[in-house]
């Protein structure tokens, strides 16, 4: 049979899929995108929301990089929030409501308007390669995809975005159905596929809470929640004119003790602790029956009402996710105020799913083992729409310069998010889904979400999905904002009356001796826009530039400290082990050390050095190895 | 940097363990791959047979340690043990031999003979560092006992062998990773874990004012420490001819320096290392600095002037030598002026020419130049040892306070490690200004961590890539 001919295939229509199609195409690569089903393609089967604490950083790093993610939601948001707002700004997370429908259906317009992207509703069910190099000791390369009803395609890379679909089965109390999320078809022949090629994989689980009426919800018991005003877009292309819309409103009410008596009454008919699900489920997303379990001296636990959408009734009750059987879902939510005479509408229910054994990916998030196979989202082991989208933006990249020959695009932990959440599915045994934090980032001063665009522009530019007009207004920002600190550095006010008299109306202490402005910025009272009138000669700047201006100038010493530690960190990342590396050769290896520096085969050093069971004597051991080897090879 | 071959798992290393002087027993200790290979060659019982197959590890068997023709060089003991359960992590074997030196080292030549390559200095305990045996601190101690000096170095590096250093580290480096898993926990949880902020400043304050405390506390003597275990530069200057070489020989006991009656004799600086109490003194005697008083100088005397004036720079503790017996003329005073601000010791020398000249130490003591006024003088002489004990008294009170850190449980001997107390001890203010300043707790972190990391690379619980070449400095000095 004449096979079609595309350059990348990607499976799967979800956040990662979409965001690695788009980036495919986008570079010119003739790319085909598989879904199941094509009136669910940037679906969201459990929470309503895109961003919140580190996932927010997540999506402005997609959107720095030429991601979709952060214009999807702007089109699409009812409520937006900035969290954290009371701490400091390297914690400051965007979180917005979505319409699930309107998300949904924007991004299907978007990938139905992409040049060189062809969308195909179907079942991929095998994985099609070929040897690649001398016979006998080239390695594996994929080829192309065969799906369900017969036909095949040909493509240079294929990337995995499978999400929860591969041998999916949905659980609620004692029913099981082997369903993808919401009903949707599952995917079988894949994962044998995938088997076959000697790809490890196992099973994790995860779950979701119940949909309810909001008709019958009493919203008058609970307290409402809304947006904030003005909102904050989260793509730096978005004009804020744009967002500043009517937002819904969410609402917070709390469980009780009577909650907990329940659950506690009928753990032996919730699945996870009558020992079912087999699937690990994340800690830290725990379902209801967890959080009353693991922390029994929480009186309460806070549920978070939220709408699905402008176009239904459906309310998403965060917080509450739970596997337990109908029945007692029935009376547990029942016990929670506002929700008494509240009528489900779906179940809340546990899915467990098909992902990849640790240790089998690059850092360029291509399986080792078979070149050009790329894999993004669920199957590497994340949870979360933000993660799943920034590894399909990197897969899709990556994909695309391998079939160009180029470097791969690999961001380190000290240069963003998306770098840190890589790096910790490549190097870590993640026994549960890997969910984004801001504590996972070291750096995390350097790393805030209002600088994602100064981070990573200039890469998304490198790499081709940064416009030459955005490159240059990002140069520019990142001048004035230079010019501005300088300026500022050199401007001095001496301890003239009407100084000490501004000082005195903003609550701030008197000049004992001529300070600059900038240092005048250290102190919290003081911002640049009410230090205008000492300040004739400025010149009106950008909000965004004059928020790098104060943020750089207030923390200027943390900052510093912070960048000395990348530093350290980036000798450690530099130094590169060989991909041709024999870890029997290495002499004085331990064993264990041995063969988890076989199995995943870091980098660098920095990445050895991350590797559970690599103890910094390894790492020694391993340093001097190749000190050796350097010298033995000049 | 070592060569790809001395870390290959094929070199097999050997050497003579015990201290090389006369002694009832010696032993030579072999490690590496072909460690018990080595013993069957040379290693035979009372019959003449090879038998190392049939030794249980960490067995002694006795026998006969023979060259390679089979000639029997020694009665000896020996033992086998199998990787990993050695002292470096590999094969190894030992034999204890009974002959006297010149034996010993026969029998070192014939294991030498049957493939072992001799080891560098320190090589068994980097191979025990690098097979994971023990850790930075650890080797670094052992390092420490085979060169200490003293007994008190030796008591401290056999405290650090056991991982006291470590275990008192680990524990500070506990609550600090536990303080920031708290607050990280918070932050990434904001709606569940709002309150859970609230009142915690002063809680973490608290657990900061232990953890500054305890490394004050280790600070406190380090300095002692580490001029106990690395001896004390210190520099005997004077102007020529005023009887340093000769204090440099009282004081080391021997005739090290040359001495006599011409000025300029000592060309160049002369080290000695001298026990004083528990102290070991890096002592450096240098040429005389001054003008000649009229003497036209030659280019060498110079070089060696300039030569003292670096020793004077670099020293820790200056002797002082002035010839109270002549006159202390503007040369005198000009010299003592360089090296004011300097840690020193002013020793009048020269006091058995007192006498003779109708003078005592009291007329010489009251008419000293005003430069000299409220100094703690040594009177000594030199040549006769008069003063001595007064000398070393002097010496021990002017670098050791008093006796406290003789109560320590572990003194910290190390400049390394000195260091990244320090600089755990400037995170921890850092962090305290943080939380003065009302900042919030996100910005806790950052120098919470730098404490951390600082504490870990002391004891090697934290790598960076510096690591390769701090292990390399360290095992490739000694002795």
């Amino acid at each position: 049979m004449d096979r079609e001919k595309f350059d990348v295939i990607v499976i799967g229509a979800g956040h990662a899929g979409c965001e690695a199609a788009l980036a495919a195409a986008r570079l010119g690569m003739r790319t085909l995108i598989l879904t199941m089903s094509v009136d669910h393609i940037a679906f969201m089967p459990c929470n309503p929301h895109i961003g919140g604490s580190s996932k927010g950083h997540l999506v402005r790093e997609i959107d720095a990089l030429g991601g979709e993610m952060g214009r999807n939601i702007d089109g699409t948001f009812l409520q937006s929030k900035m969290l954290n707002r009371s701490k400091g700004p390297a914690v400051h997370s965007l979180r917005a409501q979505a319409d699930k429908l309107a998300y949904s259906m924007q991004m299907r317009r978007v990938l139905e308007k992409q040049e060189g992207l062809t969308i195909k509703q179907a079942e991929a069910v095998a994985l099609l390669t070929d040897e690649s190099g001398p016979a006998g000791q080239g390695c594996r390369r994929i080829c192309g995809v065969r799906i369900a009803t017969g036909p095949e395609f040909e493509a240079q890379a294929v990337i995995l975005c499978t999400g929860t679909y591969g041998t999916a089965r949905c659980l609620c109390g004692e029913s099981i159905t082997e369903t993808g999320p919401n009903g949707l078809q599952r995917s079988v022949n894949l994962s044998e596929s995938l088997r076959a090629l000697g790809i490890g994989l196992r099973r994790f689980k995860t779950g979701t809470p119940a949909r309810m009426d909001g008709s019958t919800v009493d919203f008058s018991r609970m307290i409402r929640q809304d947006g904030d005003i003005p909102v904050i877009p989260f793509s730096f292309t978005t004009d804020p004119d744009t967002v500043q819309r009517e937002q819904l409103p969410c609402y917070l009410t709390y469980t009780n003790k009577e909650t907990h008596d329940i659950i506690r009454a009928n753990l032996d008919r919730s699945p996870i602790y009558a020992g079912i699900i087999e699937g690990v489920g994340p800690r830290y997303c725990p379902s209801i029956e967890d959080k009353v379990v693991k922390f029994p001296e929480h009186e309460r636990h806070q549920v978070f009402v939220e709408p699905e959408g402008t176009y239904t009734n459906e309310v998403y009750i965060d917080g509450m996710s739970s596997s337990m059987p109908e029945d007692v879902q029935v009376k547990m939510y029942h016990t929670v105020p506002g929700l008494e005479h509240a009528q489900i509408v779906k179940n809340a229910y546990a899915i467990e799913y098909d992902c990849l054994t640790p240790g089998q990916l690059s850092s360029a998030l291509e399986i080792r083992a078979i070149r050009g196979l790329f894999c993004a989202g669920q199957i590497n082991g994340s949870s979360g729409y933000e993660e799943a989208a920034a590894q399909g933006l990197v897969a899709g990249i990556n994909a695309v310069m391998q079939i160009l020959q180029r470097e791969p695009l690999v961001i380190d932990r000290s240069e963003g998010y998306i770098g840190v959440l890589i790096d910790d599915l490549v190097t870590k045994e993640n026994e549960e889904p890997y969910r984004m934090m801001t504590s996972r980032a070291e750096y995390r001063l350097l790393l805030r979400q209002d600088n994602a665009d100064l981070r990573l522009t200039e890469k998304g530019y490198a790499v081709g999905l940064i416009s030459e007009e955005r490159v240059t207004a990002l140069r520019k920002k990142r001048e004035q904002i230079e010019a501005e600190k300088i300026r500022l550095k050199n401007v001095l006010l001496g301890a003239a009356p009407e100084v000490q008299q501004f000082m005195e109306e903003h609550g701030s202490a008197p000049l004992k001796t001529g300070m600059s402005l900038a240092e005048l910025l250290n102190r919290p009272e003081l911002t640049w826009e009410n230090l205008a009138p000492l300040d004739p000669g400025r010149r009106p700047l950008p909000a965004a530039v004059i928020e790098q201006v104060e943020i750089d100038l207030r923390y200027a010493g943390y900052i510093e400290r912070q960048e000395r530690q990348v530093k350290q960190f980036r000798k450690a990342e530099h130094q590169r082990i060989p991909d041709d590396i024999d870890y029997s050769d290495v002499p004085s290896l331990r064993l264990e050390a041995r063969q988890k520096l076989s199995r995943f085969r870091p980098e660098s050093i920095g990445q050895a050095m991350r590797l559970a069971g690599v103890t910094p004597a390894d790492a020694s051991v391993l340093m001097v190895y190749l000190a050796a080897r350097r010298a033995s090879s000049r | 940097m070592v060569s790809p071959q001395s870390d290959g798992r094929q070199d097999t290393i050997a050497a003579i363990a015990t201290a090389q002087a006369p002694a009832g027993i010696g032993i030579i200790r072999v490690s590496g791959t072909r460690a018990h290979d080595i013993l069957n060659e040379v290693f035979r019982n009372a019959r003449g047979e090879c038998v190392v197959q049939s030794l249980s590890a960490g067995v002694l068997r006795h026998g006969y340690a023979c060259d390679a023709g089979g000639l029997r060089l020694d009665e000896v003991m020996a033992v086998r043990m199998d990787r990993p359960h050695s002292y470096t992590g590999e094969d190894m074997a030992e034999l204890q031999c009974h002959g006297g030196l010149f034996v010993l080292r026969r029998v070192l030549d014939a294991v030498l003979q049957a493939g072992a390559r001799l080891a560098e200095p320190g090589e068994f305990t980097k191979r025990a560092f690098l097979n994971g045996r023990i850790d930075l601190t650890q080797a670094e101690a052992v390092m420490d006992v085979i060169s200490a000096e003293n007994d008190f170095a030796l008591k401290n590096a056999g405290r650090q062998i056991d991982g006291a250093l470590r275990s008192r580290i680990e524990s500070l480096r506990q609550k600090l990773l536990h303080e920031s898993a708290f607050i990280e926990a918070a932050l990434d949880d904001p709606e569940s874990y709002e309150d859970a902020l609230n009142d915690y400043a002063p809680r973490l304050t608290e657990t900061l004012r232990f953890v500054s405390a305890d490394i004050e506390e280790m600070l406190r003597h380090a300095q002692e420490g580490i001029l106990l275990r690395e001896g004390v530069r210190c520099a005997i200057i004077g102007i020529p001819n005023a009887g340093k070489s000769s204090l440099l020989n009282l004081l080391a006991g021997t005739e090290r320096a040359i001495v006599s009656q011409i000025p300029g004799t000592t060309r160049d600086t002369v080290e000695e290392r001298v026990r004083v109490g528990s102290l070991t003194l890096r002592l450096i005697d240098t040429a005389g600095i001054g003008d000649g008083s009229g003497r036209e100088l030659d280019p060498v005397e110079k070089i060696g002037m300039e030569r003292a004036r670096a020793a004077l720079e670099d020293a820790e503790l200056i002797l002082f030598v002035v010839d109270v017996s002549g006159a202390i003329d503007r040369e005198v005073i000009d010299l003592y002026r360089e090296t004011d601000g300097k840690r020193r010791i002013v020793i009048a020398n020269q006091i058995d020419r007192l006498p003779e000249q109708g003078r005592s130490v009291r007329d010489v003591a009251a008419s000293l130049p005003v430069e000299f006024e409220g100094t703690d003088a040594v009177w000594i002489s030199a040549k006769t040892g008069e003063g001595l004990s007064d000398l070393r008294l002097a010496i021990e009170k002017s670098l050791l306070q008093d006796d406290s850190w003789r109560g320590e449980d572990l003194l910290i001997t190390h400049e390394r490690h000195r260091l990244l107390l320090q600089e755990a001890q400037e995170s921890l203010s850092a962090l305290s200004a943080t939380i003065g300043r009302g900042m919030s707790e996100d910005f806790y972190t950052v120098d919470l961590m730098g404490a951390y990391e600082a504490l870990g690379r002391i004891i090697g619980a934290q790598t960076d890539d510096d690591l390769a070449d701090e292990i390399f400095s360290k095992f490739c000095m000694g002795k």
